[in-house]
């Protein structure tokens, strides 16, 4: 099969899109480590599908697809960056993030096997815990509120939402490490 | 750099909050260090998997892309639009600007006469959505009747209550309970809608979603097709098409069940549909004076004596505003007879039972159940703590029950209402009602 114009049949088409599909998370995890600490993430993803997809034409079956998007992903991320530094925003240097991102790129296989280690490192924490990660990344309100709401103070809960990253990430480390034993 | 200084930086990096020398110091302890280097990418990997369990329905994207182009294009338009506003702050240009260009509301609503909702917002102060507008981070729980929702996409959906729900995005609608019918314009195609069992992404079509606790979701296409995935077990993922219709199965599998239009509507109801009362008993029978140990007509116990009877005002201690007696308990459950309620459960309708609790004013209280049964199985409970300040019998329990297809053996069975209090739990005014569901669908 050669995707030589843009005009795909149905079922190249169908190959490409599950292949976009396939690569998603692995996608997005690449970018998020391109981006440290700076919001527009989906954005970037949304606008790295859509030049995947104008430029589905050039993609040739059997090469690489992983390493095709995130070339043009790095190249759209380098873009929202540039943006964002004008406006004011501080983040490390392009190369070194380039060179950090390289080192952990992930395979859709590594990505679902790293989640699923999440959910049991989750699992793991005591309701408390769990209550302030969660509320940190999925209400998308301040600390502020949740001290509000729970009564502690601001940064008593940055240190503790410290301690509970650093115990996720060693949870995780250690499942991980235990799946390839298995 | 120690090992904590290390976590610690890279933390607030991810946070957004990293500057100034410490953003220097950690720069150079990440192209000097590989542990480091390793630190950071684990950083980097917990951070997106954190957020993917957050937005794990977006990471699904199985639109055909050329599709989904034009949305996408929308969406980069609008961005762009906020970003130069934002610039246009920084250089101090009036923000008469940003109000002029600002977009429509994500969701408009209507509701059908007799809706009964509460609405909650994520956006508080003067950006807070108003009146019946809904942006991302609102959520409405519906407890009866019907609401329409409009999309500025295009999408159009009907919610039955009792439903609660909360708009994550203009394309992304998480269901936590309820009975949903949607219309998905061509333009709109990619549109999202979860619940806890199930992620299903419109494919251009009309298609109706249950899902309620205890049974399992379903989802019924109509016309064009659906993706559906079970978020259970191997996540099984398929393609649901004109005719079909699915609910969830064991580990995560899907099972093929009959379509059925009638369980959805497509047009919210113009007049509020009345119940039938088919119970009612604020347990004015027999008469009596004081507290006792006598059991109101129509109802057993399950105490051998005492802990349980009818109740007058209590030289004071209660209000009875439905009439002018009560039921108490203390521990035990009083339960209607078979011979005095004769009602049997039918397929098709919606029941729903209410009960007034109160305490007296000087004890008392507790937590109560109430339950619906047809023959001796439970078909819906509720139970609630008796407020302190219910001494006038305002706090009323309720539950709604709709029978599926999984209590299709029980329809004919004689039903039950069982009342189950503690500490002098007080009971009044209960009534039971059906709203029977029209027999056809609607288009």
């Amino acid at each position: 099969m050669h995707f030589l114009s843009m005009s795909l049949d149905a079922s190249q088409q169908a190959e490409f899109v599950g292949q976009i599909t396939r690569h998603q998370q692995a996608l997005r995890a690449y970018i998020v480590s391109l981006m440290p600490g700076m919001s527009g993430v989906q954005d970037v993803l949304q606008e790295t599908n859509l030049v995947l997809w104008e430029k589905r034409g050039k993609f040739k079956p059997g090469t690489h697809f992983q390493a095709w998007a995130f070339a043009i992903a790095r190249y759209e991320v380098k873009a929202h960056r540039r943006k964002a530094i004008a406006l004011g925003v501080t983040t490390l240097d392009d190369d070194l993030l380039e060179e950090l991102a390289e080192r952990g790129e992930q395979r859709p296989e590594e990505l679902e096997q790293r989640l699923r280690s999440l959910d049991k490192c989750l699992g793991k924490l005591q309701d408390k815990e769990r209550q302030l990660i969660e509320h940190r990344y999925f209400s998308g309100a301040t600390l502020e509120s949740f001290s509000a709401a729970c009564g502690r103070p601001v940064d008593s809960l940055r240190v503790s939402l410290f301690r509970i990253r650093a115990a996720l990430r060693q949870c995780i480390n250690k499942e991980l490490t235990r799946g390839e034993l298995d | 750099m120690n090992r904590r200084e290390l976590e610690m930086h890279l933390q607030e990096l991810f946070e957004g909050r990293l500057m100034g020398d410490d953003l220097e110091e950690l720069q150079h302890e990440l192209r000097t260090n590989p542990e480091a280097k390793d630190a950071y990418c684990d950083y980097a990997h917990l951070h997106n998997a954190m957020q993917l369990r957050n937005e794990g329905v977006d990471s699904l994207n199985v639109i055909p892309m050329d599709q989904a182009i034009q949305r996408d294009r929308r969406r980069s338009f609008r961005t762009a639009m906020l970003a130069s506003v934002a610039a246009l702050i920084i250089v101090g240009v009036v923000m008469a600007l940003f109000t002029a260009r600002t977009p429509p509301p994500t969701l408009r609503f209507a509701t059908s006469p007799g809706t009964e909702l509460s609405i909650s917002h994520q956006l508080t102060g003067e950006g807070a959505p108003e009146g019946q507008v809904l942006e991302p981070g609102s959520r409405i729980e519906l407890s009866r009747g019907t609401v329409e929702l409009e999309f500025a996409s295009g999408v159009r959906g009907i919610i039955q209550g009792p439903a609660a729900m909360t708009l994550r995005r203009e394309d992304l609608l998480e269901l936590d309970k309820g009975t949903a019918w949607f219309e998905v314009p061509p333009e709109a195609i990619g549109f999202k809608l979860s619940t806890p069992e199930m992620v299903v992404t419109d494919l251009g079509t009309e298609f109706g979603i249950r899902s309620r606790p205890n049974a399992p979701d379903e989802v019924h296409v109509f016309s064009g097709k659906v993706e559906i995935l079970n978020r259970k077990g191997v996540k099984k993922q398929l393609e649901s098409t004109t005719g079909q219709a699915h609910m969830t199965g064991l580990v995560g599998r899907w099972q093929e069940i009959p379509l059925r239009r009638d369980y959805f509507l497509s047009e919210l109801p113009k007049t509020q549909p009345k119940p039938l009362v088919i119970f009612e008993d604020s347990f004015e029978d027999p008469a009596i004076t004081g507290l006792t140990n006598i059991m109101p007509s129509g109802w057993s116990h399950d105490l051998p004596a005492g802990g349980i009877g009818l109740n007058d005002n209590d030289s004071g201690k209660l209000n009875t505003p439905f009439g002018s007696q009560v039921m108490w308990s203390n521990g035990g459950a009083l339960k209607t007879n078979l011979l005095s309620f004769s009602e049997t459960l039918i397929g098709n309708g919606t029941y729903t039972l209410s009960v007034n609790v109160g305490r007296r004013s000087d004890h008392g209280g507790g937590t109560c159940t109430i339950e619906l049964l047809a023959g001796d199985t439970v078909l819906a409970s509720a139970s609630e703590a008796v407020s302190s300040s219910s001494t006038d019998f305002s706090q009323v329990v309720r539950l709604v029950y709709t029978p599926d297809e999984s209590h299709r053996h029980l329809r004919g069975k004689t039903l039950a209402i069982r009342l189950r209090g503690a500490v002098q739990t007080q009971f009044d005014n209960v009534r039971l009602e059906i709203i029977p569901t029209r027999m056809s669908g609607s288009r």
